[in-house]
């Protein structure tokens, strides 16, 4: 069992990939810390005029009180993106953890036995992989409605393939070493065989493919939230903010769609410098 | 003479694209329980598929295709895969050729010792099998304290020797060594070999060894089987073969080894080993023997009988 110590070792030690790495996590724990604290950390909740009436009917710039400007309906920006983080967490981790549960199971399974069941899952995997992610995962969203955990299963219909295939590859690998060949000789079963000796050395891969899921699912959540397949508005929502502050980006209020964006774009990065962190210090190579 | 493993008329064909390879030929013989026998033969010979076959690992796209491998009155070709699992590790034993990869790299050495004594029912509970697995790194001359080291920290003797204890963890009858001391220098060499033979002693078990190494086999066997384009050609006790070689395939082998003094020639043997996707007609050995005569090209010879030895060559065939 790994201890404690291993564990901060293998994150921070000297190592390659050290610096890519500690920067996503502080990027994903800054925004952790948002949405775990947002009662305290925004100063309005989510959905409360935070204007007086009569500046009510426009979206107000930046100022002291406001840092990141209203909304027309007088929302204080700021606050919606410190509520909105809860959402978009949610469903990013709940996406990549379920896409995981199911994408790497049958990645084991498929590359360890091979045969029949192998050809069939690759070929149900790949026919989905080959959709672009965004349009498979508007269409899945559609069909089951909108809302956060609708939205997180359609996403992960998506990802599901990429832990598959990657998980695959990288058994067939591990399959053909001599301490696998070792194991079996010493009359292990194959789900011994395939716990304690495929599945560790494949997990170094799972982290980095759980990086780059994470990374595509902020992106394509914000899209299922620009089209209203998250939250239905006034709940706070980036993707949704985004479309709603583009109604009077032409008033000249860049604030109410430039800093969601900002965001989006900020924890995307986190999640994949983590991933490209992860797969220069385990030295895989990733082809998406 | 009793015997702990008996082949009768096995063969393992490797079935790819370009051909059927048949790597072991109709191999028929017996080991003698608690003996050391020594395969030995050239890269290709067929003596590493052999010792899988006695596993029944054996693997795609190969297959034992005929035969009868009979261990203490059973014969594995025919029990089901389940049976056949549990006596790998418990009865049958192998410890691989190269120790650096043959450990998992992410698991403690003393929980991949642990594993056999769990998925073999000797205990349940992690920490017994864990005191076992300590006791059997000391029976084989390893602190019992390095349980808790992974196997990059062990140097290649060690981890030959975590891997012996492994394999040696039930008391097996049978051990097979498929080249344990190729990837090791010839001090740790010694040493292994060492320890092969008291465990041998002690545990009461059987060895077979898989060598190219035919010095090695000489001084550590009791027996010897040559083997040559998947066919034993030659099979019997230790001296009588160093000593007289009747095969004149073995008489090359043994002048192709240097001697310390070097006041031998080494002569080699002129040619290659055959393809075994199309071997030559009758005796492999035809094409590259210096003895061939008349039926050596036209019928393969039977296994004969001399004294205590068996030989497949047409020399002694009347």
């Amino acid at each position: 069992m790994p201890t404690i110590s291993g564990v901060t070792q293998q994150i921070f030690g000297r190592k390659p990939g050290r610096g890519l790495l500690l920067t996503g996590l502080a990027i994903i724990l800054a925004f952790v810390i948002l949405a775990v604290f947002a009662p305290w950390i925004a100063p309005y909740g989510p959905t409360e005029r935070s204007v007086p009436s009569s500046l009510a009917a426009s979206p107000q710039p930046p100022d002291r009180n406001h840092i990141m400007g209203t909304t027309e309906l007088g929302y204080d920006v700021f606050s919606r993106i410190v509520w909105g983080t809860r959402i978009v967490l949610y469903v990013v981790a709940f996406s990549a953890i379920l896409s995981m549960a199911i994408g790497v199971p049958l990645g084991l399974v498929s590359g360890f036995y091979g045969g029949k069941l192998d050809r069939i899952l690759s070929m149900v995997m790949d026919s989905i992989y080959a959709f672009p992610g965004i349009v498979l995962a508007l269409a899945v969203a559609s069909v089951l409605g909108p809302s956060p955990t609708n939205a997180a299963i359609s996403l992960s219909v998506v990802y599901v393939p990429t832990f598959f295939r990657m998980v695959r590859g990288q058994v067939l690998e591990v399959r053909e070493s001599l301490y696998v060949e070792a194991a079996e000789a010493l009359g292990y079963p194959n789900t011994h065989i395939m716990l304690y000796h495929v599945l560790p050395n494949v997990a170094p891969t799972i982290l980095v493919v759980f990086g780059l899921a994470a990374t595509d699912a902020i992106l394509t959540e914000a899209g299922l939230a620009f089209f209203g397949l998250t939250v239905s508005y006034p709940s706070p929502d980036w993707g949704l903010d985004l479309r709603v502050g583009l109604r009077y980006l032409d008033q000249g209020a860049w604030w109410a769609t430039l800093f969601p964006g900002i965001v989006i774009t900020l924890l995307a990065l986190g999640f994949a410098l983590v991933g490209e962190g992860l797969g220069e210090r385990y030295a895989i190579r990733t082809e998406r | 003479m009793e015997s702990v493993v008996r082949l009768e008329d096995v063969s393992v064909h490797y079935y790819t694209f370009t051909g059927v390879v048949k790597a072991v030929d109709r191999v028929t013989l017996d080991i003698p329980r608690g003996e050391f026998v020594s395969f030995v033969g050239e890269s290709g010979s067929g003596k590493s598929t052999l010792a899988l076959a006695l596993l029944r690992l054996v693997p795609p796209p190969g297959r034992i295709v005929s035969g009868r491998i009979v261990f203490n009155g059973m014969d594995l070709l025919s029990l089901p895969e389940q049976k056949m699992r549990e006596l790998r590790g418990k009865s049958i034993s192998m410890v691989f050729q190269d120790p650096m990869t043959s450990l998992d790299p992410v698991r403690k050495v003393g929980e991949q010792i642990a594993d056999v004594y769990i998925e073999h029912g000797v205990t349940t509970d992690m920490e017994e099998a864990l005191k076992l697995a300590r006791e059997a790194l000391e029976m084989v001359g390893i602190p019992g304290d390095r349980v808790n080291y992974y196997p990059h920290q062990l140097s290649g003797g060690q981890r030959q020797r975590v891997l012996i204890a492994a394999a040696v963890a039930l008391k097996p009858s049978l051990l097979i060594a498929d080249e344990p001391t190729t990837a090791l220098d010839v001090i740790v060499q010694a040493k292994i070999m060492d320890l092969l033979e008291d465990l041998m002693k002690e545990l009461k078990m059987s060895v077979i060894l898989i060598t190219h190494d035919i010095a090695l086999a000489a001084e550590r066997s009791d027996r010897i089987a040559v083997m040559y384009a998947g066919r034993v050609v030659e099979y019997g006790p230790v001296d009588a073969i160093i000593e007289n070689p009747l095969h004149p395939y073995t008489r090359g082998l043994l002048e192709s080894a240097p001697d310390l003094w070097g006041e031998k020639r080494i002569k080699g043997i002129p040619g290659n080993p055959p393809d075994l996707r199309n071997p030559p007609r009758g005796c492999p050995f035809h094409p590259r023997c210096p003895r061939r005569f008349d039926p050596c090209d036209k019928d393969e010879p039977e296994y004969v009988k001399v004294d205590d030895r068996i030989v497949s060559c047409h020399l002694y065939t009347r």
